[in-house]
């Protein structure tokens, strides 16, 4: 039973929807703690988050994403956490499966990822994000040769042995797909379970339609050089 | 090489070496990173005063006009003082994320150390 567990929520001018995300996860799981990891936003995110009573740490300079999380892996490092749960402060990720996710870690798993499409339930993604989606599962396949049904989503657990590998080694932007096969590679044991995915309540996707080819070339390279880096960055 | 474009090389090349070595004497550079530089123009200074370099070179290369090896070698010590600004870059870059989570992390700490004060 882990006793110590950080959810880690990275934020970037979410002011809107965190509030209510946070409700979610006191009435869901009160014992676990709480960290807001305040990506330089130019909202209230801090104040909001501060109103709340959870942890928040400011970041002085904005890092995008991956910079945020990492953040919050050290924090977690730093602190003798057990296990890591990461929610994106979007209000996408259903807290309720937040307990089953760090279940999962306590039957062995080093990293679990609450993936939509095993039960294809709830939102879907659009068609073209779903294109891609499947474009990644199917390069991560080719590479590592297992099925990941959800790439790219951001609500994972970590234990301890993850946290400290994350804590060294992410990835600056767009990280997801990138963080599974160097975690694969670096014998970590990675598993999944089905959940049910929002819309997003508030702010906006880091991925815009004009970034998206710039995405797809930079996650391709990634997961690629994941698989044959040496690790530690 | 044309006369003309071996006097313009040399004046310009000694006063650019003259420019990157005063920009050291006044500490405005990092003699670390001003070494490329040094060596560059260093090279070229070599190379217009002693042009039969550059025809030699030529020769070997079988490249027709020598002052075509001039732009090449220009080509060359361009690439590797991009390569090293964008090798010293994500160093940077990486070093700056880190000292930013841990500024971040130490902010906090400092924070709930305040509280716990206030409260005693």
């Amino acid at each position: 039973m882990y006793m110590k567990v950080l959810i880690i929520i990275p934020a970037y001018n979410e002011e809107k929807s965190l509030p209510g995300l946070l409700k979610g996860i006191s009435q869901n799981c009160p014992q676990y703690d709480v960290l807001v990891v305040n990506d330089c936003s130019s909202d209230n995110t801090s104040a909001v988050c501060r109103a709340c009573g959870v942890k928040v740490v400011d970041l002085p300079v904005n890092l995008g994403i991956g910079g945020a999380v990492q953040a919050g892996y050290r924090y977690a490092l730093y602190n003798g956490y057990d296990a890591a749960v990461q929610v994106d402060g979007d209000g996408q990720h259903n807290p309720e499966y937040i307990g089953e996710l760090v279940s999962q870690l306590e039957k062995g798993s080093n990293l679990c990822i609450g993936s939509r499409f095993i039960e294809k339930e709830g939102f879907q993604s659009t068609f073209s994000r779903r294109v891609g989606i499947k474009y990644f599962c199917t390069l991560i396949k080719l590479i590592t040769g297992r099925n990941m049904t959800d790439p790219t989503s951001g609500f994972r657990a970590c234990d301890r042995k993850a946290i400290e590998y994350f804590s060294r080694d992410y990835p600056r932007d767009y990280p997801e797909p990138e963080t599974l096969v160097s975690a694969n590679r670096n014998k970590l044991i990675i598993s999944e379970i089905p959940v049910i995915m929002n819309e997003r309540k508030g702010g906006k996707s880091s991925i815009t339609s004009l970034k998206s080819v710039y995405y797809m070339i930079k996650v391709s390279l990634a997961v690629i050089t994941a698989a044959i880096s040496k690790g530690g960055r | 090489m044309n006369r003309i474009l071996q006097i313009i090389l040399a004046t310009a090349s000694i006063l650019f070496f003259m420019f990157i070595f005063n920009m050291v004497r006044n500490k405005r550079l990092e003699l670390k990173y001003a070494l490329v530089w040094i060596l560059t123009s260093f090279s070229f200074i070599i190379l217009s005063l002693f042009p039969g370099i550059l025809t030699f070179i030529s020769y070997v290369l079988h490249i027709k006009e020598p002052v075509n090896t001039l732009f090449l070698s220009i080509l060359f010590f361009l690439l590797i003082i991009v390569f090293t600004l964008t090798l010293s870059l994500s160093r940077n870059a990486n070093r700056v994320k880190t000292l930013t989570q841990e500024l971040g992390i130490l902010k906090a700490y400092i924070e709930e150390l305040n509280k716990k004060d206030k409260a005693k």
